[in-house]
């Protein structure tokens, strides 16, 4: 289980996230709503241990404090991060951005085993092995950040705007895999502006305003409607 | 046409020794975005190691040579570049011209600030006769040392898990910590690179001169940090090229300047630099992730 407590995320002058507390267990998805600009990216690279600015607070994974860990010490505890705008690594291959996620691994053998077995999971990945990175679509890109994620082996995913710059489909199918990872037993960490298909598949949503945490409550949704000029009554379900 | 020749394989042959100093330097600052000046040491190291070792199997001299450099990269990362990797790339820059300035000084009090010569392998010094070509060996050595350094250096970053994980980390370095790879581990890597190819440099450079002073290192790695920008900041193809260019660029200037102007050949290798940069910014070869990503 993650458990975040008091996490305070500061850039200089300007504090990003304030006094953020909140649990996630596995199984579970918890959401994180909020305008541009009110923490929501610095929450989970604070999380991750890759916030650029200076973090105070505790990070648990399973009673164990990981505030002082490096982030790839946090990667081998089981915290992995989907970042903002995917972050592929554009001049290495497919292949080779998943082989670099399993740089924990002293098997050789079996860390190309685990390549393979995430590429049957993602067939475009498979198809698109040798190709540098940087040419896959959006879409395929996404698919290969959470790929290369998975293959960290997390307890706790998190997803920082996976349906972004995506078409329709392609987000259902984001979505989707988002509920088939949760039912595998992954705790989830994901924001999202897409607010209606993000609350859809959360079991819990927290609502985050000037980087300051509110629990979810009905005006608060309808605030962010206003905000990217929604109408919460027409803008429902699709799928 | 055979003068051509002649003059074509010391281009190549200076230009490899500049390739190598590019390397190293570009291979650190790849990953650890650090603009090392204290290179030049790892250098100068070599050449006061091959004096000191002089007399022995030349394999011996140049292992310990090699292996010098590599030990002083690897200290100067792990005593001090390790504890300021936060810090902001000018205060970097300041620690490494500190670490130089320290190196070199070290040096002098050891060595004295006399020049000290080499009497190496004398042979390498001379000239074979290939089809009418006299060519001499250290050019054929140099440049093929410096081949099988770079096919070696390919290999290590295109096949193997240490290479893929220099590479990531040169593209983006939090996102592949994010991904598990260790930092310390990484950046170590990249010192001891850098160090065998300086060492490498050094042992050529220093066959080539046969005389070394504390300061011995300090102008290849100024005409590197050059090669590495016309090259493309980033780019590890890039600093090999830029090298070899800067190499081609100072003999075939040599060659074709007329006599007055001869004294004057680096303004002119200058010019030419400073004209492809105000054509290409960004370098012959920019990495190719340095483009804005949408």
């Amino acid at each position: 289980m993650l458990r975040v407590e008091r996490l305070t995320v500061r850039y200089g002058p300007v504090t990003a996230v304030r006094d953020v507390s909140f649990t996630c267990s596995p199984g579970q998805v918890v959401t994180v709503l909020g305008t541009n600009g009110a923490g929501k990216t610095s929450t989970l690279t604070g999380i991750a241990g890759a916030a650029a600015g200076a973090v105070t607070g505790s990070v648990w994974l399973d009673d164990v404090d990981v505030t002082r860990a490096a982030p790839e010490a946090r990667v081998r505890r089981g915290i992995a991060l989907v970042p903002e705008r995917r972050r592929i690594l554009s001049s290495l291959t497919v292949r080779e951005n998943l082989q670099v996620a399993t740089s924990s691994r002293s098997d050789a053998r079996a860390a190309r085993r685990e390549v393979d077995e995430v590429m049957g999971r993602f067939p475009v990945l498979a198809d698109k092995h040798a190709s540098p990175a940087g040419l896959l679509s959006g879409g395929q890109q996404q698919q290969l950040a959470i790929a290369r994620a998975l293959l960290c082996r997390p307890r706790i995913l998190l997803l920082d705007e996976p349906s972004l710059g995506l078409a329709p489909q392609v987000i259902d199918g984001v979505f989707a895999l988002i509920a088939e990872l949760r039912a595998e037993g992954l705790g989830i960490v994901l924001v999202e502006q897409n607010v209606h298909r993000a609350v859809a598949v959360a079991d819990e949503t927290l609502m985050l305003r000037h980087g300051r945490l509110h629990h979810e409550d009905d005006t608060a949704v309808a605030d962010l409607d206003k905000y990217f000029g929604w109408d919460t009554t027409t803008t429902g379900e699709t799928s | 046409m055979t003068d051509v020749l002649q003059h074509l394989i010391d281009a190549i042959s200076l230009g490899s020794l500049y390739a190598l100093v590019s390397l190293s330097v570009a291979v650190i600052f790849g990953v650890a975005r650090i603009i090392n000046f204290a290179n030049a040491e790892m250098i100068t190291v070599a050449g006061y190691v091959m004096i000191a070792t002089v007399g022995l199997p030349w394999p011996i001299v140049v292992l310990s040579a090699v292996g010098a450099s590599v030990v002083v990269a690897v200290l100067m990362n792990s005593l001090v570049f390790r504890w300021v990797r936060d810090a902001p790339p000018t205060s970097l820059l300041i620690v490494s011209f500190g670490v130089s300035y320290f190196l070199q000084n070290a040096l002098l009090m050891a060595e004295g600030s006399r020049a000290k010569t080499l009497d190496f392998g004398s042979s390498l010094i001379d000239t074979v006769d290939i089809g009418g070509v006299r060519v001499s060996i250290l050019s054929l050595v140099s440049a093929g040392a410096t081949l099988v350094l770079v096919l070696a250096l390919t290999w290590l970053l295109r096949a193997t898990a240490p290479g893929r994980q220099i590479r990531a980390a040169s593209e983006d370095f939090v996102m592949a910590r994010l991904l598990g790879v260790r930092s310390n581990r990484v950046i170590a890597l990249t010192f001891v690179i850098s160090g065998a190819l300086a060492g490498i440099a050094g042992v050529l450079l220093t066959i080539n001169t046969a005389t070394v002073t504390p300061s011995f290192g300090v102008a290849p790695l100024i005409v590197a940090f050059v090669a590495v920008v016309v090259g493309g900041v980033g780019s590890l193809s890039g600093a090999a090229v830029g090298g070899l260019l800067f190499g081609v660029l100072t003999v075939g200037l040599q060659v074709a300047l007329p006599d007055q102007l001869k004294p004057y050949r680096d303004a002119f290798v200058f010019a030419v630099v400073i004209t492809v940069l105000l054509v290409r910014p960004q370098g012959l070869m920019p990495p190719l992730y340095a483009k804005e990503r949408v």
